[in-house]
């Protein structure tokens, strides 16, 4: 009813000022009238009634108020545009009220059906708004004269790509601030295929782009947590991972496949029930090898409250978390926590803590301090190879972070900490000290990063290291990367970017045992990307070679790979290999071809992907395998185009959600 | 020195009085010349002139402060009236104070010139009567088509309002006001080219360039023959003014017919 009424404002207004506006008049040299209006501005007025004993003035034949001189060359802040106008308490505090008004701030026009002032600006009820490509409506705008602010309440806007809507927005600029928001690119009627939620939601209507900030996309019940910050566009919507998710756990060889959680699994993360509360359901162990294990999750998230209860892969799952800020530098924290699987030793635990933080800005100029420090009382139990451990546990635990001032060496920064625990049933206490520097340097396409960490601990708990047991580590990591366009190389068309990067990981305990490696890992990678037209090429190359250096166990199996992809439209052909480099299984491990084209349908385009790993039917003696497979399904819907999928390649499953919004 | 306190009526008499016995006599009298000049040239008929006009003037003073008199002039103290034969005129130098008993108009003024039944001109004039209070540095009373034009600086009241004005017309048989050039209101604060006030309907036209304020509120046109329609009226203690754009006919029509 209300979008109607606006409507016909609109053609109302818009019939009326079809040839000329009172503003537009006012510029032609007509409604040479003025009212000028200490505090506000001047009213140009076709004409005028004054009565001084109702201190009432109507105003009529057409309006145009403006905010200052009213001089042609001035830009105004504010612009009323009206057929008539009420001006109450003319001699005192002038008030305005004027029905059919449009309200001009920048390039917003905003229609209402009545606007009135008050102590401090205007107040819009019922409007309707347009700022180029962007409409929307709005149950109540409210101008502030003296700050400028302008914020609506119950608010919606569309552009031809995007509806948001929200409680409440504000206009700064040509954008739109809204709060409480839903956006959503589905621009039909009735219930969307999928919104997303938001506390925050920007719309720039100069750029046509949409900010969302912690969203949530909403696909039926569905929830997917989004980036912190987020653009809605095509390119952030072909990211969203839906959340399927299809994973295999291998088994630890000890308990022979009997462990629940392990095998093949299927889960649902997030299936939203009511706001704020969420199902996960799922099943692990659907092949025959290992036990069959149901999943099926509560999760309630408040601002200040968390509860997971029910039944987990791995076991029966109970925990309840909450916080509350006693002062603004002080925290209380307090749960519960059962997790009844191995892999957490059957933690059961009831804690309490208390944190005080503090953040100190600019002690010297560029810097930054953070400093923490928790003392929490706990009740833990954990059941570790089959025996009962169970304590209290008393400990604090102090954290300081130190960023140091930019200097053309690059950022350093410092973290360090220090805990200790007491464990009163064993008349033990474990400590821990904790040092890592870290560096960042930067410049042009070049960019590198080191850091180190030191630990030093007695390992004196008697629970295990899924609870709070230390270990001494002593680690360093570097990495380095040249990422950028390659110019200069003549290509006679399309565009080459390339990216070389260095990584490394050193334990510098290894040194304690004789058959572990220094240098846990040394990866070196080159990538490129070429593309002219619509034709993309990818290649890349990776080497692994910590254990080739040292001799000795690292972390990772020294290889060689390659792999090259060409994609045009819909159609994508790739070629992946990788040799070995161990000496006991020297040789090529992968040799696959993959492809994937578009079978379209009327209602729907399938682009099947099939990935077929021939090594060992080259190099060996077994058959080839399909080493990877997925189906693209795409509907052109109100939406725009939406993409669901699933691949499984690489050893990874995914699925994902996109849509496409420019077809 | 002979002080004439001489109604217009009673001015003629003496005059053809004169003029019927002494025709000579009339044509040289003159209140700076005439008495060492006759002295002189013929004392007998000068000496009979003055005893003459002791006596009319005696008897002319004595009708001047009628009571019933229409136009009642009064020298200040210790000024002079002096009648002009020739022209007719009478001026009082040092001002005086004019009552019109017809028109139940006062005007007060440094200096004052009149000829009965057609006009009075007086500088430094300070005026009231129905119409209201009227200050101006000259003022010119056409008695035949009872008018008044006052200038050179004009102040004028009239019920609750109150303006400037370089120019004022006062038509005293309408009882209507046009005040014209650089008029600036008082009471209330307006601005504008001309304004036609209808002093009995206590309504108005003010002629654009215009402005009007009331508290923070300025109305202003830049239009040259803009009209802008006031009225007011008391209610109490207090003076409402109601302002209209949009001229009501009748008003127009009233009131147009003076804007010059």
């Amino acid at each position: 009813m209300k979008a109607i009424f606006l409507s016909l404002l609109l053609i109302s207004l818009g019939t009326a000022w079809a040839q000329t506006s009172p503003c537009e008049a006012r510029a032609q040299g007509e409604l040479d009238l003025r009212l000028e209006v200490q505090g506000y501005g001047v009213a140009f007025v076709g004409d005028l009634v004054f009565d001084s004993n109702a201190d009432r003035a109507e105003l009529f034949n057409g309006v145009c108020f403006v905010a200052g001189t009213g001089a042609g060359a001035e830009a105004a802040a504010w612009q009323i545009e009206a057929e008539q106008m009420v001006v109450e308490n003319v001699s005192g505090a002038p008030s305005f009220v004027a029905d059919g008004a449009m309200l001009t701030l920048g390039g917003w026009q905003i229609v209402t059906s009545r606007l009135r002032s008050d102590e401090t600006g205007f107040v819009l009820t019922e409007s309707s708004f347009i700022n180029q490509n962007i409409q929307g409506r709005a149950a109540s705008v409210r101008y502030d004269l003296e700050t400028g602010d302008t914020l609506l309440g119950e608010v919606s806007a569309a552009s031809p790509r995007y509806r948001v809507s929200g409680a409440r927005a504000q206009l700064i600029g040509d954008s739109l601030i809204f709060e409480d928001a839903l956006a959503t690119t589905c621009m039909c009627e009735g219930d969307e295929l999928y919104v997303v939620t938001a506390p925050n939601v920007s719309f720039d209507l100069v750029q046509e782009r949409v900010v969302i900030r912690d969203g949530v996309l909403e696909i039926g019940n569905v929830d997917i947590s989004l980036a912190e910050e987020l653009e809605l566009s095509e390119e952030a919507l072909r990211d969203v991972e839906f959340p399927v998710v299809i994973e295999y756990i291998g088994d630890d060889p000890s308990t022979d496949g009997s462990r629940e959680g392990t095998g093949l699994g299927i889960r649902v993360t997030s299936f939203r029930v009511a706001e704020g509360v969420s199902v996960e359901v799922g099943a692990t162990g659907i092949d025959q090898a290992y036990p069959l294990s149901g999943i099926l999750l509560l999760h309630v998230k408040r601002p200040n409250l968390r509860i997971d209860i029910g039944k987990a892969a791995e076991g029966f799952q109970a925990n309840v978390a909450a916080e509350e800020a006693l002062l603004p530098w002080l925290d209380i924290d307090f749960g519960v926590d059962t997790e009844l699987w191995a892999a957490q030793d059957f933690l059961q635990q009831g804690y309490v803590g208390v944190t005080a933080h503090e953040q100190l800005n600019d002690l010297l100029p560029g810097d930054s301090f953070s400093v923490s420090s928790r003392g929490f009382l706990a009740l833990s139990r954990q059941v570790i190879d089959g025996t009962d451990v169970r304590s209290p546990r008393l400990g604090n635990t102090l954290t300081l972070d130190y960023v140091f001032p930019d200097t053309p060496a690059g950022v350093f920064g410092v973290a360090a900490g220090a805990e200790l625990i007491y464990y009163p049933s064993y008349r033990a206490a474990q400590y821990g000290v904790q040092f890592a520097p870290r560096w960042r340097y930067a410049t042009g396409p070049f960019s590198a990063n080191a850091s180190y960490s030191l630990l030093l601990t007695n390992a004196a708990s008697p629970f295990s290291e899924s609870l709070d047991r230390l270990e001494d580590e002593s680690e360093v990591n570097a990495t380095a990367t040249v990422l950028g366009p390659l110019t200069g190389i003549g290509l006679p068309t399309g565009s080459l970017d390339g990216q070389a990067t260095a990584n490394t990981r050193l334990d510098l305990l290894a040194r304690r045992a004789d058959d572990e490696s220094l240098v846990k890992e040394l990866t070196f990678g080159v990538s490129g990307f070429y593309a002219t037209g619509t034709a993309v090429l990818r290649p890349s190359f990776e080497v692994e070679v910590a254990s080739l250096l040292t001799g000795v166990y690292a972390d990772a199996d020294a290889f060689v790979s390659g792999d090259i992809s060409f994609a045009v439209p819909a159609i994508e052909v790739g070629l992946r290999s990788r040799y070995d480099l161990e000496p006991a299984t020297r040789g090529f491990d992968q040799l696959e071809l993959r492809t994937s084209f578009p079978i379209v349908l009327p209602a729907v385009t399938l682009t099947p992907f099939i990935a077929l790993d021939s090594a060992r039917y080259l190099f060996g003696t077994d058959s080839a395998v399909i080493a990877g497979h997925g189906l693209e399904a795409a509907f052109k819907t109100c939406c725009g185009t939406v993409i669901t999928a699933y691949r499984q390649s690489g050893g990874e499953f995914t699925t994902s959600f996109s849509v496409k919004l420019s077809e | 020195m002979v002080t004439l306190y001489v109604e217009q009526r009673f001015a003629k008499l003496l005059s053809d009085l004169l003029f019927d016995e002494e025709r000579f006599i009339v044509a040289e009298m003159h209140p700076e010349c005439v008495w060492g000049k006759l002295l002189l040239m013929n004392p007998t008929i000068c000496i009979r002139y003055a005893l003459t006009l002791l006596c009319v003037g005696a008897l002319l003073t004595a009708a001047a402060q009628d009571e019933f008199a229409a136009l009642v002039i009064e020298p200040l103290p210790g000024g002079s009236a002096v009648y002009d034969i020739d022209t007719g005129y009478t001026t009082l130098a040092d001002g005086g104070v004019i009552r019109d008993r017809e028109s139940d108009l006062s005007i007060t003024g440094s200096f004052i010139r009149y000829q009965e039944d057609t006009f009075i001109q007086v500088s430094g004039a300070v005026a009231d009567g129905p119409f209201g209070d009227l200050e101006a540095a000259q003022l010119y009373y056409d008695r035949v088509s009872e008018t008044i034009r006052a200038s050179d600086g004009v102040s004028f009241g009239t019920g609750n309002i109150a303006m400037s004005s370089q120019e004022l017309f006062l038509y005293l048989s309408e009882n209507i006001a046009l005040a014209q050039g650089e008029v600036e209101g008082s009471m209330p604060p307006l601005s504008g080219q001309a304004l036609v006030v209808d002093i009995d309907e206590q309504d108005a036209l003010l002629v654009g360039p215009y402005s009007y304020q009331d508290g923070p509120v300025t109305l202003s046109s830049d239009s040259a023959g803009e009209l802008l329609a006031f009225a007011w009226q008391q209610v109490g203690e207090e003076v409402d003014f109601e302002v209209r754009s949009v001229v009501p006919a009748e008003l127009r029509t009233r009131l147009e017919p003076y804007i010059p």
